[in-house]
């Protein structure tokens, strides 16, 4: 399973860089971090909260998604944003 | 626009071919190199603890040798309680009313796994014979260094179902103090027997090697039995289905001692069972101790049945003790304190506040544990309420169940827990506040999808995860 979310990940984070290349998107070393802190907390996320249901712990996968799923989002979303409004002011 | 078809230029190419080249250069780097299979074989070991485990001279509990004392009981309290009336007119009640967890079916199982286990016949105190003796075939004791023979038995033990293996010197001033009196030690006699005028069991002085291992049991039936009932029958109590795992244990802590002795006589050594306190040598060798008095292993809890143990005159490699924080983490954790349903674990937070103490009913101690600088339980509350048979959530409540599960928060938990004890009053509060190991009901486990189980011992394949 993990072969196939690493594929997946690597798979998107190549065509995304390929892909504002191409649009020629300037990323600053900032935006990366925490772009890439962003994945990570995801991977973390997926991880645990699927590690938990395995331990039938139903209520520690849910606390999961709230705890580190949330952030995760938010970093992505950070990232992005600071992104396309630097592109769309200039 | 490009002719070529690939959005990736031959400059991008070339630069992806050569970081990952780089990247395998310096994995190679980092392996280790062998030159030859003699280097190969002697760096080889089969079994390494965790970065975050790590070997220490003294085990984590402070201890005081000269105190402690074998020949005191283990709990010479008895209580005054009709603990054992009182368990039956519950067992009957229950199973007349069905109540879940303490139905007929609940109990017939967990009773089923209780006392499966070689007779005493079979499995004497100098243990079981070998299945064929060595002189019939004219081949000589097995022979190998200390620390192949440790290799040996470690793997050996593993496929009998104990995850890890320890082993400690018989020494006169520390250790053989566990093994209590009734026996003769050090004799110049080659076999193990028993003095034909006193009783005691003769030890040869070459049999000064004990072996110790943690006999585990299931966490995930028994969270069927973590938390007390309230009303109906059998009020204040847990349901009895989780108990299974603890006679499993029982069960497995002989079948795996037979194994072993039996193989131990297979090779042409000695196999000989002492008895003593295992749960004092757990400490010392495969775990650490925890606040519940039990021996808390970093990687198991106190999810551990016994912390067994068998003497031997193959020579075999010391280990040391092991120290993964979880002596510190029981100082701010307390949760299987809280979940006590007698209240009979020490709440004092921080370090044991009365060490060395004995605990007494009317000034007679009631238990031998005066040497061991640590929490003890109070057995006269512990027992008034009907435990150990009626109750074992204690050991259901340890964070460290589940420090081997497969969520990598575990990892990440346990590595920080056995490096740094800042974090440890924290993780105790999401251990609290993630609701782990809660109460699970008794139809859940009847109703469990047996394609995807991976908790039960299914017997010629293993756990499915490695352990």
């Amino acid at each position: 399973m993990w072969l196939i979310i690493g594929l997946i990940a690597g798979a998107a984070v190549l065509g995304l860089v390929l892909w504002m290349q191409s649009k020629d998107v300037a990323v600053k070393w900032y935006e990366w971090l925490i772009g890439a802190l962003g994945l990570m907390l995801l991977l973390f996320t997926i991880q645990n909260f699927a590690g938990s249901l395995a331990e039938l712990e139903s209520t520690a996968a849910n606390m999961f998604l709230l705890v580190s799923g949330l952030p995760a989002i938010i970093l992505l979303a950070v990232s992005w944003q600071l992104v396309a409004r630097r592109q769309r002011a200039g | 626009m490009s002719k070529y078809h690939t959005t990736v230029s031959r400059r991008n190419f070339m630069k992806g071919l050569g970081l990952a080249g780089a990247g395998l250069g310096a994995a190679a780097a980092t392996a280790p190199v062998f030159h030859d299979l003699d280097e190969l074989s002697s760096s080889y070991t089969n079994f390494k603890y965790p970065w975050w485990i790590k070997e220490v001279d003294e085990p984590t509990v402070p201890l005081d040798w000269s105190l402690i004392d074998m020949r005191l009981p283990f709990s010479r309290y008895r209580t005054s309680n009709p603990t054992s009336a009182n368990r039956k007119a519950r067992m009957t009640a229950s199973m007349k009313q069905g109540v879940e967890g303490s139905r007929l079916k609940d109990y017939a199982l967990a009773r089923s796994v209780t006392s499966v286990s070689p007779s005493r016949e079979a499995a004497p105190w100098d243990g079981p014979k070998p299945y064929f003796d060595i002189a019939d075939y004219g081949v000589a004791p097995h022979s190998g260094t200390p620390e192949e023979n440790l290799h040996m038995v470690r793997a050996a033990m593993h496929y009998f179902g104990a995850p890890r293996l320890g082993c400690a010197e018989i020494d006169p001033s520390t250790n053989r103090k566990l093994y209590g009196s009734g026996i003769q030690w050090d004799s110049n006699e080659a076999i193990a027997h028993e003095d034909p005028v006193s009783g005691d069991k003769v030890i040869p002085k070459a049999a000064k090697y004990n072996l110790c291992w943690p006999v585990l049991q299931q966490p995930q039936i028994s969270r069927n039995t973590k938390e007390p009932v309230v009303g109906g029958p059998i009020d204040g109590y847990p349901p009895f289905l989780g108990k299974a795992s603890v006679y499993t244990g029982y069960s497995d802590v002989a079948c795996i001692k037979f194994k072993l002795g039996k193989f131990l006589k297979n090779l042409g050594y000695q196999a000989l069972n002492l008895g003593g306190l295992p749960v004092a040598f757990g400490p010392l060798q495969v775990a650490e101790y925890g606040r519940a008095g039990q021996a808390c292993s970093p990687e198991f809890g106190m999810a551990i049945r016994k912390t067994d143990t068998l003497v031997t005159d193959l020579p075999l490699a010391e280990t040391k003790p092991i120290d993964g924080g979880v002596h510190k983490f029981c100082e701010v954790c307390f949760r299987c304190g809280e979940n006590c349903p007698s209240s009979s674990i020490d709440e004092s937070s921080g370090p044991c506040s009365t060490p060395g103490e004995l605990f007494s009913v009317d000034g007679t101690p009631i238990n031998r544990n005066s040497g061991v600088l640590s929490w003890r339980v109070n057995w006269k509350g512990c027992v008034d309420y009907g435990a150990p048979v009626d109750c074992h959530i204690c050991q259901w409540s340890c964070p460290f169940n589940h420090a081997s599960d497969p969520s990598t928060i575990h990892k990440v938990v346990a590595a920080s827990i056995g490096t740094t004890t800042i974090f440890n009053s924290f993780f105790a509060n999401m251990d609290r506040f993630f609701d782990y190991a809660t109460q699970r009901s008794a139809d859940d486990w009847w109703n469990r999808d047996l394609s995807t189980w991976e908790h039960d011992t299914i017997c010629g394949r293993g756990t499915g995860r490695p352990i």
